[in-house]
């Protein structure tokens, strides 16, 4: 076959992949249930190797993900790459709040998030006076090494005085080796981000799409995973009530332009948008319904406005949720849902208005033989597409990372033996 | 594990917790558990393990007495096993 010809099958293959998570999404339900790869550690499993040089040895990395779309032959992936080869990047800027593999935790253990308060409750008001300046010299400088000097400049305003004269702050040694670690580490990134873009390249060329290009927060959720911290933010909902909500907004503002001005860069409407801290065991529906949600939504509603897919992972239950998220335009929006008893529900409420993905649970693949994990797929085709729901197929939060490799290969099969 | 069978013996709990929210945690639970049952202290008390990942199939592969998805599931298992009523 010239490379012509297989040029030529790829893109046709890729279309038709891509067609298929498409007509999902507009709620026609296409020639087969759609599958989706995303893993992280679970690769170095895959490939063999360690959680530590699966995060850093781009090559490896990019190898093993490559293998991995080829063997299980999804109808798009994650961009595996991207999600996983951050060591020498997160190392680079000197980031503190997580630890990762071989940096804080052993080199066969997966991340471990940091939950602190970096922004203490009597400081919402310089937050909300001053965003950008409350970042840069007191949020950035706690965070990671490489923003440590940025704390002794002035207020970023003032160097717009007549003779900016401010500026000698920038002569600082701890603001010139701030400045030096974060070019250094910006090209760190660079290099990582090019990895990324290869794996991207490469399976689309061998005609698999990746199924986003963009990751977001949410408003609720920036304001708790990295400015106040869940448990201090979960205080908030009682003690700080309108601070809390005052900066859900502004951080909600910030984040829209931004989010939708990469999204269309990349040229891949879908963007994926994690949720963290919303569960029906963290905060009361009123809660929800109160802080969340309308941030939130407005978010939602943005990206759709914008020609934009967003493709929510809904952590934790969400029982207790499903009327309200529902209340979103049809065909618009994916909901991931990360407890697969979640879907068969969600199907009854919002099976006409968003697509869905998910359907076998995470305690299945990890403990689980082949066979629970073909019956697993079985029951959720049964409960979901055989009824008419648009379902792509993937675990709770992609592949756990101890997940016997035959257990993902039952997966894959067994899509392919109960749902086209 | 040494660490939680010392403790066991100090305070001999009517109800033991373990708590988990990444996969991770699933061998470490098993194992945990399995330590008791070596020591024979297995049925002096009640387990219950808990976390986002934990369901009944976690609750059947480490062999613990129940498993909840939240704390206020975590209070109603120990209120039924102690006898509490609400």
């Amino acid at each position: 076959m010239t490379n012509l010809e297989q040029a030529t099958i790829a893109k046709a293959q890729y279309d038709a992949r891509w067609q298929r998570i498409m007509d999902c999404v507009a709620l026609k339900q296409p020639d087969r249930m759609p599958t989706i790869f995303y893993a992280t550690f679970w690769l170095a499993k895959y490939g063999g190797i360690t959680y530590k040089e699966l995060m850093y040895d781009y090559e490896k990395s990019l190898e093993i993900s490559k293998k991995a779309v080829l063997e299980f032959e999804p109808d798009a992936a994650s961009n595996l790459v991207a999600r996983t080869a951050m060591g020498r990047s997160m190392e680079a800027i000197g980031l503190k709040t997580l630890k990762w593999p071989g940096h804080g935790v052993g080199e066969h253990q997966p991340y471990q998030y940091i939950d602190r308060e970096y922004m203490k409750s009597e400081e919402y008001e310089e937050f909300l006076f001053d965003p950008s300046d409350y970042c840069l010299r007191k949020f950035l400088p706690q965070v990671a090494e490489a923003f440590e000097g940025f704390a002794h400049l002035p207020a970023l305003p003032t160097l717009s005085g007549l003779r900016a004269i401010n500026i000698r702050a920038f002569a600082k040694p701890e603001v010139r080796a701030s400045l030096l670690q974060l070019m250094a580490a910006a090209e760190e990134v660079e290099q990582m981000a090019g990895y990324g873009a290869k794996f991207a390249n490469d399976i689309c060329a061998l005609g698999y799409p990746l199924i986003t290009d963009t990751f977001a927060g949410n408003p609720y959720d920036t304001i708790a995973d990295y400015w106040r911290g869940g448990i201090s933010t979960m205080k908030d909902l009682f003690r700080h009530k309108e601070k809390l909500m005052a900066s859900v907004d502004k951080v909600g503002g910030y984040m829209r332009d931004q989010m939708i001005a990469t999204a269309k860069a990349s040229g891949n409407p879908i963007v994926m948008i994690t949720t963290h801290w919303h569960a029906d065991a963290f905060m009361s529906p009123k809660q929800f319904e109160m802080f969340y949600w309308p941030p939130f939504k407005k978010q939602l509603m943005a990206f759709i406005d914008a020609g934009l897919i967003p493709m929510v992972l809904w952590e934790h239950d969400c029982t207790k949720r499903m009327e309200t998220i529902a209340d979103v335009p049809a065909g618009k929006c994916i909901y991931w849902f990360e407890r697969t008893e979640n879907i068969p529900k969600a199907q009854k409420i919002m099976g006409d208005t968003v697509a869905f993905r998910g359907g076998v649970e995470a305690s299945t693949m990890v403990t689980g033989k082949p066979e629970d994990v073909d019956l697993a797929v079985k029951s959720i085709v049964e409960k979901v597409w055989a009824k008419g729901g648009n379902l792509m197929l993937d675990c709770g939060i992609g592949i756990p990372d101890e997940t016997p490799v035959e257990n993902v290969r039952a997966m894959f099969d067994a899509a392919r033996k109960y749902a086209g | 594990m040494k660490t939680f069978i010392e403790e066991i013996n100090a305070y001999e709990p009517d109800v033991v917790a373990l708590s988990g929210f990444l996969t991770l945690a699933f061998d470490s639970m098993k194992e945990t558990i399995e330590a008791f049952d070596k020591e024979g202290m297995r049925s002096k008390f009640k387990i219950m393990i808990g976390g986002g990942q934990i369901d009944e199939a976690v609750r059947t592969y480490t062999s613990a007495d129940a498993f909840g998805i939240n704390a206020v599931e975590a209070v109603n298992l120990c209120k039924i096993w102690l006898g509490v009523k609400s």
